[in-house]
């Protein structure tokens, strides 16, 4: 466990979204709970607070912003935002992993509100830097954001991008960094270290930026600032995040990463969700 | 150099690149919205490109795997993108982004691959061409085109961009003469060379001229056949294959692949319900091709040359 405190309170809006993304796990009996938990105040603030432009009846306006979550496994908090947001009925939810159900187990094109297919890791910054060069190229406004896990990072081929994306100037292209410090078996730092981020992305040629990421202010305050920016860079925020935030025994633990509270887990998980006991 | 038949062997030889690019250069002048990628893979057709649309032909440099995604993404904004490498790297490296960003989106993005077989026989198997049919061929929603002149690969170009999907074009660098002209017509992807009657020889890409060198052989041996040049790997134009057999005794598959690396496999397939006097595959069978495996020494050690192609037939003829 790490030695840390998080000093703020959880919103209502992350609130509801940890608990609609613990019942759609506990209905299908299957989610990366933690891993869906670690970035919803990221998706709050990029959804709820008025960052992002999107249009939940129309998906497909030419000059939205557009969203990538490149850690696919954690999308059962973008399929919430999305529900609650009105891009699809709340009860495809319910059927979340079902036979033939619209929504898997990793988020594709056919959800209203996905650009792209993910779930394989390393591929969106790639796709999101597709999206700025061509925003670029056409003098658009429109934004791309993109939600990487940290461990995530271990792939070259978000490397890639990042050069790409520094090297060509992408400054409509914003990643943030889920970094919960967790992959699927154990803390990065025990295999394969993704420490000093921000200093990484910071010589690939981004402007960077470092918060806690459950700080919906902070990280408000961040994405706020970056869109009145004149820099020609694109924009990295490492966000400090615990995987499984909001429920006390699954934080920072490498047992839960695809595990499913049971018996009594589940009334004290919805207990530490409500209560913000955690 | 590939030996050619007696025909062809005073003709001009034009460079597949040449004619490819000039086809990418025809379409991106009247799409201003399409974009050319490479992983820093240079040809002349592309500087000319880059003359008129310089913010439009950007070299990513060796990095294919986000080459294919940053294809993607600019793909899903409405453009029409052009993706250029070596075919040994540009389809492995990023077998997974091609599948993933490329095909289950079913995006406009148009592989133009270099060196197919041994085009780089010499540079080893890090360069070979082999196996790229058989792993791309899986992938729901992508085209492979192979060309087998200059001709057919602008009309290659053309008939990829018109699709608005995946498509895989494979692009040799060897000098060839034209086989096809605009009084031929391509739109089937499958073109049949000589008479249906005796046998027919089938194959795709620059083996054709192996073919036709074979076809002119046996012809002086008396035996006939048709060479039938597989213009479209995938979807085969499986019904027009069956009706250009139809009268045929013998099959005889050429492929410059690895034996699963190939298109023979599909021909199978396509005429499973027909019987034959002989059915032979040739190719370079299940192995990796270590050194310098030079094309036409390569070519003539594994019988795929015009010439043992046609001392093949003529003893399976015999029986």
């Amino acid at each position: 466990m790490e030695d840390r405190q998080i000093p703020t309170k959880i919103s209502n809006e992350s609130r509801e979204i940890r608990k609609l993304v613990l019942e759609t796990a506990l209905n299908a009996k299957k989610g990366h709970v933690p891993s869906a938990f670690s970035w919803v105040e990221i998706a709050v603030v990029l959804y709820f607070k008025g960052i992002m432009k999107f249009d939940a009846k129309n998906p497909q306006m030419e000059d939205r912003d557009r969203f990538i979550l490149s850690k696919g496994h954690g999308c059962l908090t973008l399929y919430a935002a999305l529900s609650k947001l009105g891009f699809f009925p709340r009860d495809l939810l319910n059927d979340f992993g079902g036979k033939g159900a619209v929504l898997a187990g990793h988020p594709d094109t056919e959800i209203p509100g996905v650009e792209t297919c993910t779930g394989s890791l390393g591929h969106g910054l790639g796709v999101g830097a597709g999206f700025a060069l061509s925003a670029k190229l056409k003098n658009m406004k429109w934004r791309t954001y993109v939600v990487l896990g940290d461990a995530e990072c271990h792939e070259g081929s978000v490397w890639e991008a990042a050069m790409f994306a520094g090297h060509q100037k992408l400054n409509s292209l914003v990643a943030i960094i889920d970094k919960n410090k967790l992959g699927a078996t154990d803390f990065t730092e025990n295999y394969a270290s993704v420490k000093n981020l921000a200093e990484r992305f910071n010589s690939f040629g981004w402007d960077v930026a470092e918060c806690d990421g459950h700080d919906e202010c902070k990280l408000f305050e961040l994405l706020f600032a970056h869109k009145s920016k004149k820099s020609d860079k694109p924009f990295c925020i490492v966000a400090d995040t615990i995987k499984g935030k909001g429920v006390s025994f699954m934080q920072n633990s490498k047992e839960w990463h695809t595990k499913l509270p049971k018996d009594n887990e589940i009334a004290e998980a919805f207990d530490c969700i409500e209560n913000n006991n955690d | 150099m590939i030996e050619l038949p007696d025909y062809y062997k005073n003709k001009d030889k034009i460079d597949f690149r040449d004619a490819t690019f000039g086809a990418v250069a025809e379409v991106m002048k009247n799409d201003t919205e399409s974009v050319l990628l490479t992983n820093d893979m240079g040809a002349l057709g592309i500087d000319k490109i880059a003359e008129f649309a310089p913010e439009r032909v950007i070299n990513v440099g060796i990095t294919e795997q986000n080459m294919m995604s940053t294809a993607a993404g600019l793909a899903m904004t409405g453009r029409t993108v052009f993706v250029h490498g070596i075919i040994s790297h540009i389809i492995f490296r990023s077998l997974e982004q091609i599948k993933l960003d490329l095909c289950v989106q079913r995006l406009p993005v148009i592989i133009i691959g270099v060196g197919t077989g041994l085009t780089y026989g010499q540079d080893g198997p890090t360069h070979h061409g082999l196996e790229d049919i058989g792993a791309i061929k899986c992938l729901p929603n992508m085209t492979i085109l192979n060309p087998s002149d200059a001709y057919s690969a602008d009309h290659a170009v053309k008939q990829a961009y018109k699709s608005q999907s995946p498509c895989y074009i494979r692009m040799d660098k060897a000098l060839l003469p034209h086989l096809y002209d605009s009084n031929n017509n391509l739109s089937q992807n499958i073109f049949s060379h000589g008479e249906t009657k005796g046998g027919s020889i089938i194959t795709s890409g620059v083996t054709v001229w192996s073919a036709l060198l074979a076809q002119s052989l046996l012809f002086k041996k008396n035996i006939h056949c048709n060479v039938i040049d597989i213009l479209q790997i995938k979807p085969l134009n499986s019904s027009k294959l069956y009706s250009l057999v139809e009268h045929s005794e013998w099959i005889y598959i050429i492929e410059e692949s690895a034996h699963n690396g190939g298109f023979s496999s599909d021909i199978c397939y396509s005429l499973k319900n027909k019987s034959f006097k002989f059915f032979e595959i040739i190719n370079f069978k299940d192995q990796y091709l270590l050194g310098s495996a030079q094309r036409e020494w390569a070519w003539k050690k594994y019988k795929i040359d015009g010439e043992s192609v046609a001392d093949d037939i003529f003893l399976l003829n015999r029986g």
